[in-house]
């Protein structure tokens, strides 16, 4: 898919938003399903299927609290907010298994370079604090800026940051085996 | 897609010794945002896009405002005080008709029925706030 200009989504948003326009948000959900489909996917540690209704979820209650959508806010961030809390309120009724992530034998049949990484920080991931996951997925696979990714998970901004250099400190551990070998 | 490390202005950047796990895991962010993007979903949300709200995993099947929880919760407060005030009252009707239990208007006098009362609606509203849990009513709203 064709990357979108924040221009283009502002249009979208706007017909959206105050036309109610289907189409429109049509738009809106392909530009931005990759992000929140893939931090939903990481948080449910590749449950694919769970993190694919969750996502769902928060396109259909996005859609029908945007007419209540402040434009202060940016689009992404309040989307995000709506699906981080989804999985929360998920995770209230049916908890997390603890410990590393099960890789589904479909998914280990193909032991790739990229199947393995992901199997890997699947299971890194699993090991930190929920915070620290949560603040590393939304930087890094959710593309939002540290501010955006507090804003996210309700939390301030030095705080995001404190779980941030902690997730990566334990992630730099955790992944040394993929540290390439020219590196110290 | 935007594929750069996220670090903001006000933050400094890692040094150069961490840029690989930035390269791993921005590696590992693209690869399942692009095996994340297909048209079947966006179908799929387009679709129930106009569908009535579905219940929330695991809670009743109809929605309650967190305005209603309160108010529920406002009375049981309220019905439980009121019953600590009425059980004197209501214990005095009830040893009197245990001294006569043949006498059965002794059953009917208001301070025993007025308990009973109190005391079933209490336990109904207590069986609702157990169904209903304190959740997060304003998700999409206060976000």
């Amino acid at each position: 898919m064709a990357p979108t200009t924040p221009v283009q989504e502002h249009e979208w948003l706007i017909q959206a938003q105050r036309d109610r326009n289907p189409q429109a948000f049509a738009k809106l959900v392909a530009a931005h399903q990759g992000r929140v489909r893939a931090v939903l996917r990481k948080l449910t540690r590749g449950q694919q299927a769970l993190a694919d209704e969750l996502a769902q979820d928060t396109f259909i209650k996005a859609w029908q609290a945007l007419p209540g959508f402040r434009q202060d806010a940016q689009w992404s961030t309040w989307l995000h907010r709506i699906a981080y809390l989804e999985f929360l309120q998920h995770l209230r009724h049916r908890p997390m298994a603890t410990g590393a992530a099960e890789a589904s034998p479909a998914t280990e049949a193909a032991a790739s370079p990229a199947h393995e990484l992901r199997l890997d920080l699947e299971k890194a991931l699993a090991q930190l604090h929920p915070l620290e996951t949560a603040a590393i997925l939304h930087c890094y696979h959710g593309g939002l800026s540290h501010s955006e990714a507090a804003e996210v998970l309700g939390l301030p901004l030095g705080t995001l940051k404190s779980h941030l250099a902690r997730g990566r400190s334990k992630l730099q551990q955790l992944l040394a085996d993929w540290r390439p070998a020219d590196q110290p | 897609m935007n594929q750069t490390a996220p670090h903001t202005a006000s933050t400094p950047a890692q040094s150069p010794q961490d840029e690989w796990l930035d390269t791993l895991l921005l590696h590992d962010a693209q690869q399942t945002q692009e095996s994340c993007s297909d048209a079947d979903f966006v179908s799929a949300v387009m679709a129930d896009l106009d569908a009535p709200a579905k219940p929330a995993r695991g809670r009743p099947a109809y929605p309650v405002a967190a305005w209603a929880y309160r108010l529920l919760l406002g009375f049981e407060v309220l019905a439980l005080a009121a019953l600590c005030l009425s059980a004197p009252a209501a214990l005095k009707a009830w040893l009197s008709f245990a001294q006569s239990p043949l006498d059965l208007s002794g059953l009917l006098k208001p301070d025993l029925l007025g308990f009973m009362a109190g005391l079933t609606l209490v336990a109904l509203g207590a069986v609702e706030l157990a169904k209903t849990g304190q959740g997060d009513f304003s998700l999409a709203g206060d976000a």
